[in-house]
């Protein structure tokens, strides 16, 4: 579970990023995150992850506070940032096993998940070669694979989709389904509305700093009759 | 020309940005300048007082010409050894020249606007050992009026042929060595030649300058500075500034100016051929896409240590990259390897240095108490000099969130970057303490006092180096060049360093040579250690938390 209590993140003492919302995020639930460019989604995953620390606020992930507990909250989730290019001059495999460490996942584990995420991501050939040497899709594929080897039992993703190849794109929706199904939480911001209205139980409508919506698409739509889910959003970010 | 001059400040910028352009001027920046300053002082101050003592001398026979020429050519030479290093750089590494390639720009303006950077660039190096050796000669000397337009022409024309040589090499090697499908290793080969070639110039130039007695003596003899024609040169201009300077004549002047002129025209003509050959696809790196089976696979799925698995991930980036690979870890190990080479070199079975070793007495309280102050010196210098911790959390730069959202303690994490600047500063001491030992037979018991003492006082250097970057790190930057180069943060760990140095003979000479003493020493030492140990884990914990928010 995801409690995100009237958080606030102000810039330089004057731009208000994100302002004062708040999101509850229950166990099972697909989430997107979606907004504008420069709405506050990354800064929001940012100060779920731990990354920024809120001015006002706090950021609860099953239960734990990540200001106050720091350690034991970044143990409850795996993120994939919209930044693939870590780590470069590493190879596939030294990452994943330098995630894994990170995580203590154990030997067993880690050899079975590797081989597992690499068949699905079509990646068993690359993973002895420099991170440097692949495609941007590659990139993010490693990276998704490096948190999915620590299997935690919250996922953040910003922009997971980006770059990736149409399998690999199938490949992972599957996976953030199956995961809600056992029970556990995705949260994932994205520009893509369709991959949104497919695949969330609920979404966010951030812009300026500001939750505008929050709940099930379906409910969403009911107060706009006839619309696209495009049209849906570009009148509720056009109003904000 | 104006593509040229929009090229050229876009390069300076990019080179010699300093910070986001985000972020308000840091106190810490605010007071750079005075820094800087203050470490640079006692290396100014006694090239100041070495010139005027040399002239002192030069002075009664005429030979006062032979500063100028010391000067000139001894500019000259750092300028083609830093050249080594800031030209595969500013070239090769930047990852801009197939962006610039895509402009409609002509091959000239691109290579005229890097080596235009290249020239600023060494501007800096010029004006650290120009400055005071020239303020002493013009005190002393007191040269006609005529002298100091000329000064003011060579000395901006004066890094052009020797960064000419260095460039031309550096490409030659870039285009011609036929390692094209594995560029790693194709850069790492071409820089350990580049080293090896520019360490060799410099041994052969010194060589080139010795003459014999007999000649030497006559050219004394003849006074009005004619022993400056013994400077004679691998660069080939140089004569004729220093004739130009000391005679204040114009058409040694103009010949200088002329020189500077043809080989830069040459330079660019021929670098627009070889160049691009060498810079395009540099960045590219191999992929063998070969399938990890079996034991292979088990053996790269091994779990271990959390801040051991993070210290090697840190040491693999070093070695890995060749910009770090060249500034953090070459230097840690070349510099005590040219000392070791060049001591070595004069130290034969029968030299006189030979016989002043062989007749120390090793024995004594006051020798074992020098030896462990030298021990303590050279740790903290080469630490100082190996960049790793001030730059740890600057060489993660726009990825350095990662540090934030694992669960690792931070005190954990620059544990382990300080595990990776011990390691390198371990084989420094080694490869240095280790010879130096066995060439001067120093005994075991002092071998080990020097070998502790060094340790602890890298220990010390390591955590401030740390403590710096986490106080003031550099996460902005597009090339890894300035995140080491182009980073402050070395000079807060190397004003310490050498105060330390001094302040540990200055501490010894006011102490009484006895037993004690050295455990006292080596307490102060340990206390040292702790004190930053705890420090890091204060600094780290409240200000990572702030970093990059």
């Amino acid at each position: 579970m995801i409690q995100i209590e009237n958080v606030t993140k102000v810039y330089s003492g004057k731009v208000k990023a994100v302002d004062n919302i708040s999101l509850t995020v229950q166990d099972g639930e697909i989430i997107g995150f979606i907004g504008p460019n420069g709405a506050g989604k990354t800064t929001t995953i940012k100060m779920m992850t731990g990354i920024l620390s809120p001015d006002t606020g706090r950021v609860l992930l099953n239960g734990i506070d990540i200001v106050q507990q720091p350690i034991e909250a970044k143990r409850q989730f795996g993120l994939v940032t919209d930044n693939p290019d870590v780590f470069l001059r590493l190879k596939g495999i030294e990452y994943l096993n330098f995630m894994a460490d990170i995580y203590d996942v154990s030997e067993a584990d880690r050899r079975e998940r590797i081989q597992r995420l690499a068949e699905t991501f079509e990646m068993s050939a690359a993973l002895n070669d420099k991170i440097l040497s692949y495609s941007h899709g590659m990139r993010q594929k490693i990276v998704v694979m490096g948190v999915l080897v620590h299997s935690p039992n919250i996922w953040i993703l910003d922009e997971p989709l980006t770059g990736l190849d149409p399998q690999s794109a199938f490949a992972l929706k599957e996976m953030m389904r199956k995961h809600a199904g056992e029970g556990k939480t995705v949260f994932f911001s994205t520009h893509v509305l369709e991959v949104a209205e497919k695949l969330c139980s609920k979404v966010a409508i951030i812009n300026k700093g500001k939750i505008f919506y929050f709940g099930t698409l379906e409910n969403l739509k009911k107060d706009y009759v006839d619309m696209s889910l495009e049209e849906i959003f570009l009148e509720v970010t056009r109003n904000a | 020309m104006h593509n040229f001059l929009a090229l050229v400040k876009v390069n300076l910028k990019n080179t010699f940005s300093m910070t986001d352009g985000k972020q308000k001027k840091s106190a810490l920046n605010r007071f750079l300048p005075v820094f800087i300053l203050i470490a640079l002082l006692p290396s100014i101050a006694s090239m100041y007082f070495l010139t005027q003592d040399l002239i002192g001398i030069l002075s009664p026979i005429q030979q006062t010409g032979i500063v100028v020429a010391l000067l000139l050519m001894g500019v000259s030479i750092t300028v083609f050894f830093f050249a080594i290093f800031l030209v595969p750089s500013v070239y090769y590494f930047s990852k801009d020249v197939e962006t610039l390639l895509a402009l409609p720009l002509q091959p000239w303006v691109i290579v005229a606007s890097k080596f235009v950077v290249t020239v600023i660039y060494e501007y800096f190096t010029l004006f650290f050992f120009a400055l005071p050796v020239l303020a002493a000669y013009i005190v002393k000397v007191q040269p006609p009026v005529g002298f100091y337009p000329i000064l003011l022409v060579v000395l901006v024309l004066l890094p052009v042929v020797p960064l000419i040589f260095a460039s031309i090499l550096i490409m030659s090697i870039m285009w011609l060595v036929p390692f094209a499908k594995n560029r790693d290793f194709f850069n790492y080969l071409s820089m350990f030649f580049a080293l090896g070639l520019a360490l060799g110039i410099n041994f052969l130039a010194g060589s080139a300058a010795t003459v014999s007695q007999d000649v030497l003596i006559d050219l004394l003899m003849r006074g009005n500075n004619s022993l400056t024609s013994v400077f004679n040169l691998f660069i080939p201009n140089i004569r004729f500034a220093v004739e130009a300077l000391v005679k204040i004549s114009l058409v040694d002047t103009l010949i200088y100016v002329g020189i500077v002129v043809l080989a830069s025209a040459a330079f660019v003509a021929l670098a627009q051929i070889v160049y691009f050959r060498g810079a395009i696809g540099v960045n590219e790196t191999s992929a063998n896409r070969k399938r990890l089976k079996g034991k292979a696979y088990s053996k790269s799925t091994v779990s271990g240590n959390v801040i051991l698995t993070y210290t090697l991930k840190e040491l693999k980036l070093l070695f890995r990259t060749p910009i770090y690979l060249m500034n953090c870890v070459l230097s840690a190990v070349l510099i005590p390897g040219i000392m070791i080479a060049s001591f070595s070199m004069q130290l034969g079975d029968t030299s006189e240095l030979r016989q002043i070793i062989d007749s120390i007495p090793w024995g004594t309280p006051q020798l074992s108490l020098y030896i462990l102050a030298g021990g303590a010196a050279f740790g903290w210098v080469i630490t100082s000099l190996n960049l790793i911790t001030p730059t740890a959390i600057s060489r993660e730069g726009q990825n350095a969130y990662f540090m934030k959202y694992i669960p690792m303690s931070y005190f954990a994490q620059m544990s382990a970057k300080v595990l990776s600047g011990m390691t390198i500063s371990l084989l420094g001491i080694v490869c240095f303490i280790l010879p130096v030992a066995w060439f001067i037979k120093l005994p075991l018991n002092l071998t080990l006092i020097a070998f502790a003492a060094s340790v602890l006082s890298s220990v010390f250097m390591n955590y401030l180096g740390m403590i710096v970057d986490i106080l003031h790190p550099k996460l902005v930057w597009e090339q890894e060049t300035s995140a080491v180069k182009q980073n402050l943060n070395a000079v807060f760990t190397m004003v310490p360093a050498a105060g330390l140095s001094f302040g540990i003979f200055f501490l010894i000479g006011k102490l009484p040579t006895e037993g004690w003493v050295s455990l006292l020493i080596f307490l102060i030492l340990i206390g040292l250690d702790f004190l930053l140990v705890y420090l890091t884990k204060r600094v780290a914990e409240k200000a990572m938390p702030r970093m990059l928010g």
